[in-house]
């Protein structure tokens, strides 16, 4: 038995559906998307602001391991992927934390990222096996290495000047021009002011400013304080 | 500089399409050095892009040149193609979703040089229903039933007998109390004991921007009860990934949130039936419901009973919104159809000062000075996959009418929507033969489809016909089709094109619905002779 009915309607309007017609999205800005949305792995390499070419010498004679060690977020896999565009036939094999894990490829130049999710075991394989290797991790593996006799070199990521860290947003905004003309750019003390605020943390700040040009609304110089 | 230049021009600078009409243009490549092309490609696809990982899909791609550019020389390759009709551009806060031409050309030893123009697909003007009547399949019903009184007391014998066993029962009560709550539901379990048997509907669970949905929530108190509201919030929410593994985040922007008061403070008696329904209107500026891995928008409709001093009954319930395709006369471009492409022999410019901006138009110049040479098409046009890329989930005629004859110039299209068909039988009860007759009535139709492949794999099944035995089988997903799998068998001579596939690919397929498998929840289809 039914006690208790309501019916209510919110409107019955018979309205032509309309459709804001769509923009060129960021037109306004001079740009094609939000340069600080998030870049393809094959995008990286274009964009990346390091220069690999001093490591190149390091890589002879084999064998020889590389390792990036830094933090989430500081860089890493730009790095990797920097080195690779000299390698472009070599494999690149990201380990997924909670999948797993695909089979390496044997390969006389090898990329590999977050080799922190391997087991010890299949690391002393891995060294065992290499030729010139490449890894990003967040743990330091030279004691591995050494124990496997082969020659590596240590580098940190991480730590972001004020100028990189500019040249990095200029590049992001070039990468996604529309055509000639102005673009939005940075003032002088936002960079400090993005590093004052998250560190090093590249990827706290594309978040930031992924927010930030989602608002603005025309081109012009955006300081952050 | 690249050793070559390309450039894409829209013929009329036109950028929005509806679904069906021709996007035309050409593609210039301006030769800068001597070089060898592995492959010059030209590319329509859809993709998104902002906070998300990109998606992109529809891809149909068409290899328009392979060999050797001298410096120098310039090629105009015009294109045309048919716009598919789904998905819709959309800009939004976290996702965007465009649709583009890429011109790639595959130099070796070199960045590969690249050139893409974006375009927008809109939907044509529609008249939304004023009231909306669900078809069968078209509504979500469900019934909860009061959980037993014996659950509970089992539960408290449980913590009682472990805390007895001293400090470590405590530990795993508390451990077991966790995964009960969180795991199989306790909280809201607790909630229905309260309020008694619980029917929700929300009827059409399909429906388009600009209609009204009807919501509907009934409930039998085993006691007197006392309530501080019924209410429900219709949501719509942008929901994108970034990064993978430890860097995986999912972000979330609330487009829409509607609240809807069903019943205020008050107070139901016991063992009556208490029916509450409400009417709500989509907003006619509602975006589609859209789905794809990394990047969803997401339309729902969730129901919340807030009883005092005790856990809130709450049931979330999906909708699909999406803008239905206007009907448009046969023949004026339903077929997906691929693109008309032809090659201005070498030498167009050949001698010539090659104009500074490159958006001299290439057909003005061919149409001049070289129409003496008979263009060579590269291949010749093919009609594949027809008004495929996405079924409305709503659909207004009866699904599971038989299709109609075509009248010769009736100018009407006459294809049967099977995203509400397996709707329908998803929705239908897996016992009795429910499912096996809704199937039967669409049995024996066939359908354009695009498919997301997930595997391809040998036909096994002991009782499929003599002529698919020891051939093969391609299982995917289809878009709008909520994530429904569908399964298309390959006849044996056709095998080596089904293995040619590869997974992750959209492939367009016209195949006759042959049944549906209850152990993998999914339909049969058998592929139609090409």
């Amino acid at each position: 038995m039914t006690i208790g009915t309501e019916t209510a309607s919110s409107g019955r309007m018979r309205t032509p559906w309309k459709w804001n017609r769509p923009r060129p999205p960021f037109e306004h800005l001079n740009l094609r998307r939000n340069p600080f949305g998030e870049i393809p792995l094959d995008e990286r390499p274009a964009l990346a602001i390091v220069d690999v070419k001093p490591l190149l010498k390091l890589l002879w004679p084999s064998p020889v391991a590389i390792q990036f060690i830094g933090e989430a977020g500081r860089g890493k896999t730009t790095h990797l992927l920097a080195l690779r565009v000299h390698f472009p036939h070599a494999p690149y094999v990201h380990l997924p934390e909670d999948e797993p894990l695909p089979l390496i490829p044997r390969a006389p130049v090898l990329f590999i990222d977050e080799t922190q999710r391997l087991s010890p075991w299949r690391r002393r394989r891995l060294f065992r096996q290499a030729e010139i290797l490449v890894m990003g991790t967040h743990e330091d593996h030279s004691r591995e290495l050494r124990r496997a006799g082969i020659r590596y070199h240590c580098f940190r990521v991480g730590g972001l000047s004020s100028e990189r860290l500019s040249a990095i947003i200029r590049q992001r905004i070039e990468a996604a021009r529309r055509g000639p003309g102005p673009v939005p750019t940075l003032g002088g003390s936002s960079g400090q002011a993005l590093l004052a605020c998250y560190k090093d943390d590249l990827r706290a700040i594309e978040h930031d400013l992924y927010e930030l040009f989602q608002k603005i609304d025309g081109v012009g110089e955006i300081t952050i304080v | 500089m690249a050793k070559c230049d390309l450039r894409i021009d829209i013929d009329g600078d036109r950028r929005t399409y509806h679904g069906g009409e021709k996007i035309s243009g050409t593609l210039t490549v301006r030769v800068n050095a001597k070089c060898q092309c592995n492959g010059l490609t030209l590319t329509r696809l859809w993709r998104t892009h902002g906070r998300g990982n990109r998606s992109q899909g529809s891809e149909q791609t068409k290899d328009l040149f392979k060999g050797e550019w001298q410096a120098g020389q310039t090629f105009a390759y015009p294109f045309e193609f048919t716009v598919p009709h789904r998905p819709l551009t959309y800009h939004g806060h976290l996702l965007n979703i465009d649709w583009y031409i890429v011109a790639r050309a595959d130099i070796p030893w070199a960045i590969d040089p690249k050139a893409e123009e974006e375009f927008f697909i809109e939907p044509e003007e529609w008249e939304p229903k004023t009231k909306v009547e669900a078809l069968p399949g078209q509504s979500y019903r469900q019934e909860f039933k009061t959980p037993g009184r014996y659950e509970f007391w089992i539960l408290v014998f449980f913590i009682a007998f472990l805390a007895l066993m001293g400090p470590v029962g405590w530990v795993i009560a508390v451990i077991g109390l966790i995964i009960a709550f969180a795991g199989f539901n306790m909280w809201s379990r607790f909630a229905q004991r309260k309020i008694g048997n619980v029917i929700i509907e929300v009827s059409p669970s399909s429906l388009s921007p600009g209609e009204t949905l009807t919501a509907r929530i009934s409930f039998v108190p085993r006691k007197n009860l006392r309530l501080n509201k019924v209410v429900g919030v219709l949501t719509a929410k942008e929901v994108v990934v970034s990064g993978s593994g430890t860097h995986k985040t999912t972000h979330t922007h609330t487009l829409l949130e509607e609240d809807v008061r069903f019943l205020g403070k008050g107070n139901v008696a016991a063992n009556r039936t208490l029916l509450l329904e409400k009417e709500i209107r989509l907003s006619s500026e509602a975006p589609p419901s859209f789905s794809a891995p990394s990047n969803n928008l997401n339309w729902s409709f969730d129901y919340r009973v807030d009883i005092p001093r005790w856990p809130d009954w709450t049931r979330s319930v999906e909708l699909q919104v999406s803008i239905p395709r206007a009907e448009r006369p046969a023949g004026s471009g339903v077929e997906e159809a691929e693109m008309a492409l032809e090659e201005v022999p070498q030498g167009v410019y050949r001698g010539e000062s090659l104009p500074e901006e490159m958006s001299e138009r290439v057909e003005r110049v061919a149409s001049t000075s070289l129409q003496t040479s008979a263009p060579s098409r590269l291949e010749e046009p093919r009609a594949v996959a027809a008004a495929s890329v996405l079924p409305p989930p709503f659909v207004e005629k009866d699904p599971f009418a038989p299709p109609e004859p075509e009248q010769p110039g009736s100018g009407k299209e006459s294809e049967p929507d099977l995203g509400a068909i397996l709707q329908a039988v998803r929705d239908a009860s897996s016992f009795g033969d429910e499912r096996q007759k809704l199937i039967a009535s669409a049995m024996g139709q066939s359908f354009f489809l695009t498919l997301r492949v997930g595997r391809v794999e040998r036909t096994t099944s002991l009782d499929c016909p003599e002529h698919l035995r020891g051939g093969q089988t391609v299982i995917g997903r289809m878009e709008g089709l909520f994530g429904q799998e569908l399964a298309i068998r390959f006849p044996q001579e056709r095998k080596d094109e089904a293995r040619k596939i590869k997974r992750g690919s959209d492939v367009e397929f016209r195949a006759v619905l042959t049944g549906w498998d209850d152990l993998f929840e999914r339909a049969e289809l058998e592929l139609m002779p090409s």
